[in-house]
């Protein structure tokens, strides 16, 4: 490229360009297919460019932003003027959340309900629909929409909330699931607790009116920006398979059990009063993050096998069936890397009678606690694809995707009530590899 | 009405290409918020024309298609409309982007880590030119230099950054 183009060039990426410069533009990119090619090349870089230095800058902000504020000017102030302050604050915040907002509204997109009636939105909603949305009411229903800046929302109703600009929603009640792509970096859920800053991921986020907040991560990373009124101002980063519950009373507690959908990443639409009532283990709350997934009836080929693996999925053996029986038992998504703890213990509590299935690691070492409790059904399953890595384990069949693990699985008839399991391995076992079980459950057909 | 798996699969396929769908709008259009539209827009059709799509053919040639006939039917800025309405040099145009692009994607994270390492003033000059979107007129009154001067830096500044980059990528084992 010459000076002359190059100056054409940095014309039309100011947007400067004259009528002269555009037609000589316009004739040198005809001139030869190669001029094009190069001019969109520049043009890629151009928008990189543009992207990465945005990127950089909006890191920059929110870091300056999140800084804790000095000590010395809060035991400076004297102790009235902190009272009035409080005051004033105090009554800033319920005005926030008892009169209307006067957000002007983000430009939406519907792209997805169901039985969805949004309060104070005339006329009927439709998918397609494009409307200007700022302080709303889901009184019924879900609704998925599109957000400027490719961030997706689906709302689950009850929901009040209030989109405050194109990248800050005020959630003061209600249950989301959101997907964020590249572009929506930043995307930020205000609640009575904190912040919760995406990260480019997909999370999941209930409220509870003034009480409770809980996030899970199901795929890439969050911060949790805590509120001036918790006690701890430490910034937390959670990450795939993570989840926090937040509260001024309680401060930072982990979420263990998170219900979400079956076949996609999102927080379960209905609050299912499904077989298993709790899923916790006995690593306590400490700073663990990791939670238990239940998916109702989520057990089938494709399911997702572990909750901080982004890869394997349950699928039947080659040439043969996925077991009925096995087939939308609720599926519960255990944590990999608890393999090696060995006093780890996962407690379920169970509504009613049910048959409790283990997928262990075949060939593998079978702890004593499975020996006595469960038996073998004689059918196995497989789990892939591993890392390639994991083709050396014995269990392991060589596929050009990568390896499958078999898993062998063991049945348990259990009443209702608390069934606790053990651990992958007990003990050390000289030359064998330590790998989660995987865990589903189904109730018993009523006589 | 999209099955649960042609949701999941849209998802996945939107997310890989939203990014390159999103710069190649920016590069033609040149309104920050008329080329948000355009994407949305493009998301909205895509997903409901999404029955339509043929899975055994790459999905982010049809999205680039449905963003050109966004953007061709929403032309507000007037100062690309040559390129724009031209509908050979708008199309040699998207394919050229779709064939390019993968090609140089490695770049964007060298970029980030080159942009790093620039002087802070460097920087700064970039942030008033992306971020406050001033052109070169603007920045040199805000800087008291002139136009020309601001733009001859500029240059610099972007190869510096091409430098920096490709010295970088071999190191990342990525083409160069």
């Amino acid at each position: 490229m010459n000076e002359p183009e190059k100056t054409l060039l940095d014309h039309w990426m100011e947007g400067t360009l004259t009528d002269q410069e555009e037609l000589r533009l316009e004739q040198w990119l005809k001139e030869d297919p190669q001029n094009m090619r190069q001019f969109v090349t520049a043009n890629i870089r151009e928008q990189h460019l543009k992207e990465a230095v945005r990127s950089l800058y909006h890191a920059n902000e929110v870091h300056q932003k999140v800084e804790p504020k000095s000590s010395q000017s809060s035991v400076a102030l004297p102790r009235r003027a902190s009272l009035a302050l409080g005051i004033a604050l105090t009554l800033f915040v319920a005005l926030w959340f008892v009169l209307p907002s006067r957000s002007p509204g983000v430009q939406v997109n519907v792209i997805a309900m169901s039985d969805a009636k949004l309060a104070g939105v005339s006329g009927s909603l439709s998918v397609g629909q494009m409307m200007s949305l700022g302080s709303f009411r889901l009184e019924s229903g879900s609704m998925e929409l599109m957000l400027p800046r490719s961030v997706r929302v689906e709302f689950i109703a009850p929901v009040e909330a209030v989109f405050v600009d194109d990248t800050h929603l005020q959630l003061i009640e209600g249950r989301l699931s959101a997907d964020v792509g590249r572009g929506g970096e930043g995307f930020t859920v205000l609640t009575a607790a904190g912040r919760v800053v995406d990260q480019g991921t997909s999370f999941g986020l209930e409220v509870e009116r003034e009480g409770e907040a809980r996030v899970a991560v199901f795929s890439g990373s969050i911060e949790f920006h805590p509120a001036d009124t918790m006690s701890s101002r430490e910034v937390v980063t959670l990450t795939e398979g993570e989840a926090l519950k937040f509260s001024a009373r309680n401060g930072l507690r982990r979420w263990q059990q998170v219900a979400i959908e079956a076949d996609r990443l999102g927080l379960s639409r209905v609050a299912t009063q499904g077989v298993v009532r709790e899923v916790h283990d006995n690593l306590g709350e400490g700073d663990l993050r990791p939670f238990y997934a239940v998916l109702p009836q989520g057990m089938k080929p494709g399911a997702l096998a572990f909750n901080d693996k982004p890869n394997p999925v349950w699928e039947a053996e080659p040439g043969k069936p996925f077991p009925m029986w096995l087939e939308g038992a609720d599926l519960i998504r255990t944590y990999y890397n608890f393999r090696y703890i060995e006093d780890y213990e996962l407690t379920l509590v169970l509504n009613k009678p049910a048959d409790v299935y283990l997928l262990v690691v075949s060939q593998g070492h079978i702890p004593d606690w499975v020996q006595d409790r469960f038996e073998p059904t004689g059918e196995s399953i497989r789990a892939g694809t591993w890392h390639p890595t994991m083709g050396t384990h014995p269990a392991a069949t060589a596929t050009p995707n990568g390896p499958y693990l078999k898993f062998a699985i063991w049945k348990c008839e259990a009443e209702a009530g608390p069934l606790t399991l053990g651990a992958p391995l007990e003990y050390r076992v000289p030359g064998i590899q330590s790998l989660m079980y995987g865990l589903a459950v189904k109730a018993k057909s009523s006589p | 009405m999209l099955t649960n798996e042609q949701q999941v699969q849209f998802t996945r396929l939107w997310t890989e290409s939203q990014p390159v769908v999103s710069q190649y709008v920016e590069s033609l259009v040149h309104d920050v918020w008329a080329a948000r539209d355009i994407v949305q827009n493009t998301s909205v059709a895509l997903l409901l024309k999404f029955e339509q799509y043929d899975p055994s053919r790459p999905f982010l040639p049809w999205a680039m298609g449905v963003a050109k006939f966004e953007i061709l039917s929403n032309r507000r800025d007037l100062a690309r409309s040559r390129i724009i309405c031209d509908p050979d040099l708008l199309e040699q145009y998207t394919a050229a982007w779709v064939e390019i692009s993968p090609q140089v994607g490695d770049e964007a994270l060298a970029l980030r880590h080159c942009l790093s390492r620039l002087e802070t003033r460097q920087q700064e000059l970039l942030r008033l030119r992306y971020v406050e979107n001033l052109k070169s007129e603007d920045i040199a009154t805000q800087m008291g230099r002139t136009a020309t001067n601001i733009r001859t830096t500029l240059h610099r500044v972007r190869l510096a950054l091409r430098r920096c980059i490709e010295g970088q990528l071999p190191q990342r084992g990525a083409i160069s």
